[in-house]
């Protein structure tokens, strides 16, 4: 992968079949980098497996898939597993948090989990910067289990964040916080991608979110 | 390098999710402590009582006493507490002498509370007792007390300690003497620390056998004193007479037949012993024990008791076993989200192993260490409540 390289991801000749008999099809789909997309479709159309087989977590049944630079339908699960770890943050519903952590704890868990990451003082700086930007700064040291909803998924965004993914997937991230909240929640995560240029595909069911980002993917319909 | 720090951070996390949650870890590491501490706190006990008596019952080679029961007499010869039945005349020390080196051994007295043991020179010697401040008795009314003794009472030489008072409503009984604390003995960590030890003779001036008489006149043999109460001072209050007229002491009947509680006698080889092992069992009024072999049968009905106790620990380790591993299952079935967790965020299924390895070494570390320390603290206590 290079930093020249224009797209973010490419699809062609998709089919995934689930377990169920579901089939997910996408014959060709690319998404360029710091593009921010929302993925739409009413339930059981295929968002949340789209975003798995883009994490690299599932393979599809067929068809190629390229995600910043890696073919993940030729990669075997070790390569798939390191280029996750290093490139793509997911982002579902009510993602967990730590709760014997502090805030900062928690954004920065990556770095005493993952072996290639090392938890110094820069990680830690832009860690207070992220939570800075997403409105936590004065929790930096709250423990995670005297968080509201809105917050700990904030604190799970700068946790995704903190890794420098280049491409940020959320599975229906904001689903379980008020419309004001979520489309705030929204906001920071969009003005976060920009400034670090991150692509971002953002699975809802609520198409008032939905427009706030300027490209859309609807499943089982039309894009 | 890489490893080291993977640890140091499964041990940071470790740590972190136990403080969380205090109360669950706190109840499986006392669950585990005691259930770990109770089986070896009886074990090292055992042992630690064990050792005590077994040491002393060792360097007791065989006691002569009145016919009766070997085990009043070891305890009385070993650890003064209790009393022989009967006594023995003191010429058994003369008898024992015949076969090695002995000393007598009179226990029926005590003074603020400790035994006062009426013997000779040759037993400090064969023990080993040195003496700390003063010197060792010489005369009658003198007193060497053991270092627990003078230690809990503040005794030193040149201290007087009043023999405890026997029954008030035994008139016939002897008075109370007045003993002269003459040295304090260095400590050994044994039953002699916590004993007073007098000449033998000093004892029987305890017992009243051995006094001295003021002038005996019509006036002093039943008189009235400034309370009205009456008197007999035909014999005079020892606690005077020890001190200031010991020319004037003298014993009712034989020396030879002064009661003693018992000789220990040291053979001075094998065939000595057998020999008055074998001249001794025919004797028709004394007795001679060996305190290895009783002690030996005393201790194994104890070991007895103890096989019994296993069972129950046995029992108590499975239920805690139980108990632990259903906390532990349910802990980490309400916690699999977090686990799930640790694998979105790139941990390898080796590292979240390593993350719960190290949280359940902490749990059962704590709960070792926490059985040591209570093991040990439950060992000085039985060792301070040992200390004479």
């Amino acid at each position: 992968m290079s930093e020249a390289d224009p797209l973010s991801v490419e699809v062609e000749g998709l089919s995934h079949t689930t377990a169920d008999g579901f089939v997910l099809r996408l014959p060709r789909w690319t998404v360029s980098r710091g593009a921010q997309v929302a993925v739409l479709g009413p339930s059981g159309s295929g968002k949340t497996t789209l975003l798995r087989l883009l994490a690299g977590l599932i393979l599809p049944t067929s068809g190629r898939l390229l995600v910043e630079g890696l073919v993940l339908t030729e990669s075997d699960e070790a390569a798939r597993r390191a280029h996750r770890q290093q490139h793509v943050a997911l982002l579902q519903q009510d993602s967990p948090v730590m709760e014997a952590l502090t805030v900062e704890e928690n954004v920065l868990l990556p770095f005493r989990l993952s072996p290639g990451r090392t938890l110094d003082e820069a990680a830690r700086d832009r860690a207070r910067r992220l939570l800075l930007a997403l409105g936590l700064g004065g929790l930096v040291h709250r423990g995670a289990d005297r968080l509201s909803a809105g917050e700990r998924q904030r604190v799970a965004l700068a946790r995704a964040l903190v890794v420098r993914p280049r491409l940020l997937l959320c599975d229906e991230a904001t689903a379980s916080l008020d419309p004001a909240a979520a489309a705030r929640s929204l906001n920071l995560t969009q003005t976060v991608c920009d400034e670090e240029g991150l692509t971002l595909l953002w699975v809802t069911h609520d198409l008032g979110l939905a427009a706030r980002l300027p490209q859309r993917l609807l499943l089982g319909g039309e894009a | 390098m890489a490893s080291v720090h993977a640890f140091g951070h499964a041990l940071w996390l470790a740590w972190r999710a136990l403080l969380h949650r205090p109360g669950q870890a706190a109840v499986i590491v006392l669950g585990v402590s005691f259930a770990l501490a109770a089986p070896r706190f009886t074990l090292q006990a055992s042992e630690l009582v064990e050792g005590l008596l077994m040491s002393r019952a060792e360097s007791s080679p065989i006691l002569l006493g009145a016919k009766g029961a070997p085990v009043e007499l070891t305890l009385a010869g070993l650890f003064f507490t209790g009393r022989p039945q009967d006594p023995t005349p003191y010429a058994a020390l003369a008898e024992a002498r015949r076969w090695g080196e002995a000393a007598p051994l009179v226990v029926r007295h005590s003074a603020g509370g400790a035994p006062v043991v009426g013997t000779s020179v040759e037993y400090l010697e064969r023990r080993g007792l040195t003496v700390r401040e003063g010197r060792r008795f010489a005369v009658l009314g003198e007193l060497l007390a053991g270092a627990s003794v003078a230690d809990r009472a503040g005794l030193k030489p040149g201290d007087q300690l009043r023999s405890d008072g026997v029954n008030p409503n035994d008139l016939g009984a002897a008075a109370p003497l007045l003993l002269q604390v003459v040295g304090v003995l260095a400590p050994t960590g044994g039953p002699d620390d916590g004993a007073l030890f007098t000449d033998v003779r000093t004892t029987w001036a305890l017992d009243g056998a051995l006094h001295g008489h003021g002038a005996a006149t019509p006036e002093t043999l039943a008189g009235e004193d400034a309370d009205g109460q009456a008197l007999n001072s035909a014999v005079m209050l020892a606690e005077e007479a020890a001190l200031e007229s010991l020319s004037g002491f003298h014993l009712h009947g034989e020396m030879s037949d002064q009661p003693i509680s018992a000789v220990l006698l040291w053979p001075r080889d094998d065939k000595a012993r057998d020999q008055l092992l074998g001249e001794v069992a025919l004797h028709p009024r004394l007795m001679a024990v060996q305190p290895p072999e009783v002690m030996a049968r005393l201790w194994s009905m104890a070991l007895q008791a103890r096989r019994g106790l296993w069972v129950i620990f046995a029992a108590v380790g499975l239920t805690t076993a139980a108990f632990v591993a259903q906390t532990l299952s349910l802990s980490l079935r309400l916690r699999a989200p977090e686990r799930a967790l640790w694998r979105d965020l790139g941990a390898s299924r080796r590292r979240v192993a390593l993350i719960v390895g190290v949280e359940l070494a902490v749990l059962f570390g704590a709960a070792a260490l926490l059985a040591l320390g209570l093991s040990e603290l439950g060992l000085w206590a039985l060792q301070a409540a040992l200390a004479p």
